[in-house]
């Protein structure tokens, strides 16, 4: 068995909000809640879910943007709370969504390309400008796009230039939060394409955040599906959508857009309130196969068949 | 560079900035006029008018020469005005970024702090500190400096809060930078904006306030000359002599005019918004400007287009937005316009009822037939009969076509009353309830009384839809309607559009990037690329068989559920600027079919088995 290079065990994150007045409690929102996963090196790892599952929350406890409530997030084995943050900078690094806005708008691509270089990896000028060029190279980036500022790119080109500057880091974990969902389908598929490459040629793993299916079946080898900050389901890319064991991820796969099915929706529904989460199985009220227990009682994720997990009183294959 | 051409553009702002370099050179070059000395009394010449002898300006109480006074005491208060204004930019920014980078407790302390400064009439926080540190031009400088920490703390607050939440904070953070160099490198850049904004705004505040104290006796302390003391001694004698007091007073207006009107300059040069030239109010409807003669239209269906061209003319420079584009839609037909970004899908929706903001948009060409009637050479007037009653919209961010100040009920009802003024209250209400039952609200008394924010992406989508209903259109464009929504509820909203565009015999004009959204509501397609329609045809059989090279492209980079990892194939190059098209075939450098003849001429639309196209290709293949 390979030992796995990122691993989460039951982490928990909770968000304070604001107090609606001086008289009320402070109202906690749990955004991600007892998360457990472990992802082997090398591993393309897809994380699908819709907006406010708690996905992006998930993928900055991964890289030490937030610091988890409770369990743990192990690096190769090492926690990562107790690891200096340069040290965790080096070893897993994250692209963002929002290709131009993970750019500072006052620096230009060099300068912003260089701060891990001189930072994180202790590179001096010379050899910080040769690993610039190498890395401009491997992203398809001219090298006159170093002396220029983030607003002259095109999507595309501004989350290439995210990429490098992950790269730079030296680390070999991408956590990477909807790395094409701005994009156009053109562009979004010369990046898939790049960051195929990249992975072969760096040895890269990747945390892939979507909420695209057909991408993350096409990029993807292993998915966990998120629901209301829980993991639903995990299984394999190129099954858990045709053979959904959670009606959840049937519901995902059935709502989403092919060219070659009709359209399907599901009956009415009230989407649960985060703030007050059922008792039970928190998509019992969607689900066409709850019974009483699934109000009552919370599904754990559970092994079902070979690597295939999933969080469900009665799963569709039984 | 850019900054200061915009700055002198703004003719105020240039006066403003003349009239400062002036007295900043003459308060400059003061020790090198040979003036006489500023304090020495001579009592013969008491109240000396203007031009008199030996003094220029005159003399005052005391017989000193006014003029050496003026520019000394110009120097002084300018010194002292910009020293105040430095330090209380300086604390405010700083107070202002740790309370906004850090939050929180301290973020609570800093604030309250500044909230009780604030709290104080200005004047009297700084008499306050003077009558404790006593009178003097320091101390007043430093009760004028505190007086102002305030505005600075709370401007510089602000933005901080907005850039430490960004991305490219988080991004920098990451990539190794220190508490220390995150903020001095990364954030600062970005508010020295800002702060100059701010400094330029006040400055002139400050050396207003610093003359106040000198004038009430608490600044500047005899004999020494600034501008408020001259105020302050010639008031004894404002009737009898009112030069003494006029010249300071003329000279303090003057400077704080001066930096005023400049002040103002920079802030419109260094405001975003404004730089985009929001301030220039488009057209109520956009410039049509075509070219003659009009091409001649058949009628079909409901809304037939015919060679439609709108251009965007910004600065000198004509962009071809659309560049003939021909389609028609039949009443109780769904027409898909898809393309990416720059495609000129939007435009060509928005030109249909002339919202393309004019300037910098003309409509050059084309005719849209509706019923027979062409659009294009409506006026306003007549034009406000189709938009949003005939013809109406859904966009694709619900919550910026929807006022976050008013309930859903308020904004059915005035959708509703804007063509239709003949309803009373109650006959509104029950028709909005209706309009939001037609959206499959569940419960529509309780989302009447909601406002946009309470309700979630897919109901803000469905209230949208509900408004473009509001008047029984007979077309519906919907523009990336479900784009930002997540797929159960994109499929809901399609859902309800197709057996909305059914049962009313609707037509629906649906704009999207997304072919497999398309393929479940379109009954034709027309792809669009680089400003043109390149291949148009049934639903059905243009994601059977594309023909246009392109068309297949866009497929093929489109990863399918069902496939397994099967990686989409890219699409080599990226799109053309619109501002320099190639003569022939946009597509031509992208396309693995490309012969010469397709980089020669343009490409004419050809009809082929019921599909338009622009290729050669396709006119060899099926001669």
């Amino acid at each position: 068995m390979v030992r796995a290079i990122l691993e989460l065990t039951g982490v928990n994150k909770n968000f304070i909000l604001k107090r609606t007045s001086i008289f009320e409690p402070h109202r906690i929102l749990p955004a991600v809640k007892n998360v457990s996963l472990s992802i082997k090196p090398g591993e393309r790892f897809g994380i699908i879910g819709e907006s406010g599952c708690g996905k992006s929350t998930l993928a900055r406890l991964m890289v030490g943007l937030y610091t988890p409530d409770g369990g743990l997030v192990r690096l190769e084995g090492s926690p990562l709370q107790d690891m200096p943050a340069s040290d965790r900078n080096r070893a897993i690094q994250y692209v963002f969504q929002d290709p131009a806005g993970s750019l500072n708008p006052r620096k230009t691509i060099r300068q912003i390309l260089a701060t891990p270089l001189r930072a994180l990896a202790g590179l001096n000028h010379q050899q910080a400008e040769i690993k610039l060029q190498e890395i401009m190279v491997a992203v398809n980036m001219p090298l006159s796009a170093l002396d220029r500022y983030p607003h002259e790119f095109s999507g595309g080109q501004a989350q290439r230039i995210g990429i490098a500057r992950a790269l730079l880091a030296g680390s070999q974990i991408l956590v990477l939060d909807e790395p094409v969902s701005a994009l156009d389908v053109s562009v979004q598929a010369q990046l898939l394409e790049l960051l195929v490459k990249l992975k072969e040629k760096f040895g890269l793993t990747y945390v892939f955040i979507s909420h695209d299916l057909a991408v993350i079946e096409a990029f993807c080898e292993k998915v966990a599906v998120m629901y209301y900050g829980e993991i639903v389901e995990i299984g394999r890319a190129d099954k858990l959508f045709q053979q959904a064991l959670h009606p959840y991820t049937e519901l995902l796969a059935r709502t989403a857009p092919r060219q070659n099915a009709d359209l399907y929706t599901e009956q009415q529904f009230e989407l649960p309130d985060p703030l007050n989460p059922p008792i039970g199985c928190a998509f019992a009220a969607r689900c066409p196969r709850a019974e009483k227990t699934c109000h009552q009682k919370k599904p754990k994720l559970s092994l079902q068949k070979a690597s295939s997990y999933v969080a469900c009183h009665f799963p569709l294959n039984q | 560079m850019e900054l200061v051409t915009r700055i002198i553009r703004n003719r105020l702002a240039a006066f403003g900035a003349v009239m400062l370099l002036l007295i900043l050179i003459v308060s400059l070059l003061t020790p090198v006029f040979g003036l006489t000395d500023p304090n020495v009394i001579d009592t013969s010449n008491r109240f000396m008018l203007p031009f008199g002898e030996g003094h220029l300006l005159g003399a005052d109480h005391l017989g000193r020469d006014i003029l050496s006074r003026l520019l000394w005491g110009t120097r002084l208060s300018l010194m002292v005005g910009v020293a105040a204004a430095i330090i209380a930019a300086t604390a405010g920014s700083l107070i202002g970024i740790l309370a906004g980078y850090y939050g929180g407790r301290l973020d609570m302390i800093l604030m309250r702090s500044i909230d009780v400064l604030m709290a104080f009439p200005y004047i009297l926080l700084a008499l306050a500190i003077v009558a404790v540190l006593g009178p003097s031009l320091m101390n007043a400088l430093i009760a004028v400096a505190i007086v102002n920490i305030p505005f600075f703390a709370r401007n510089v607050r602000g933005a901080t809060l907005a850039i430490a939440q960004s991305d490219y904070i988080a991004a920098a953070k990451l990539s190794g930078r220190n508490t220390f160099s995150l903020l001095l490198f990364e954030l600062m850049p970005n508010l020295i904006s800002v702060i100059v904004v701010a400094f330029s705004t006040t400055v002139g505040w400050m050396i207003l306030e610093t003359a106040g104290l000198s004038f009430l006796g608490l600044g500047s302390q005899p004999p020494q000359s600034d501008l408020g003391s001259m105020l302050g001694e010639g008031r004894a004698a404002l009737i009898t002599h009112p030069h003494t007091s006029l010249i300071p007073g003329i000279m303090i207006f003057a400077i704080v005019m001066g930096i005023n009107l400049l002040g103002d300059g920079i802030r419109d040069a260094l405001d975003p918004r404004l730089a985009k030239g929001a301030l220039r109010r488009a057209l109520p409807i956009t410039k049509i400007d075509r070219d003659l003669p009009l091409p001649r239209t058949e009628e079909r269906g409901l809304l037939s287009v015919s060679g439609l061209k709108t251009d965007f003319q910004i600065a000198g420079k004509t962009t071809k937005a659309i560049r003939d584009v021909s389609f028609h839609i039949g009443r109780g037909e769904c027409l898909a316009l898809v393309g990416e970004s720059g495609s000129g899908k939007s435009v060509t929706a928005l030109s249909l009822t002339g919202l393309v903001a004019s300037p910098p948009a003309v409509i050059t060409g084309g005719k849209i037939l509706f019923e027979g009637t062409d659009l294009l050479s409506l006026k306003f007037e007549q034009m406000r009969e189709y938009r949003g009653k005939r013809i109406a919209y859904v966009f694709q961010d619900p919550n910026s076509s929807l006022h976050p100040l008013h309930n859903i009920c308020d904004q059915l009802i005035e959708s509703i009353k804007v063509h239709d003024g003949s309803m009373g209250r109650r006959a509104l209400e029950a028709k909005a309830v209706q309009l939001l039952k037609d959206v499959r609200i569940a419960s529509p008394e309780r989302v009447m009384k909601s406002y946009p924010h309470e309700l979630s992406g897919g109901m803000r989508q469905r209230i949208g839809i509900a408004i473009a209903l509001a008047n029984d259109p007979e077309l519906i464009i919907a523009d990336e309607p479900t784009t930002a929504l997540d797929v159960t509820v994109q499929a809901q909203i399609l859902h309800i559009l197709k057996r909305l565009q059914r049962e009313r015999g609707l037509a629906l004009l649906f704009i999207s990037h997304d072919m497999n959204v398309v393929a479940q509501i379109s009954d034709r397609i027309a792809v669009m690329y680089a400003g043109q329609i390149v291949e148009a045809g049934s639903t059905k059989a243009v994601l059977e068989k594309p023909r246009h090279p392109y068309t297949k492209a866009l497929l093929d980079c489109l990863p399918q559920l069902g496939k397994g990892q099967a990686m989409p194939r890219a699409i080599n190059g990226s799109p053309p600027l619109l501002e320099d098209l190639p003569d022939g075939c946009a597509f031509a450098p992208r396309c693995s079919f490309v012969t010469p003849a397709c980089q020669k001429r343009p490409i004419d639309v050809n009809l082929i088995g019921g599909r338009s196209l622009r290729c050669i290709r396709m006119e060899l293949d099926d001669g």
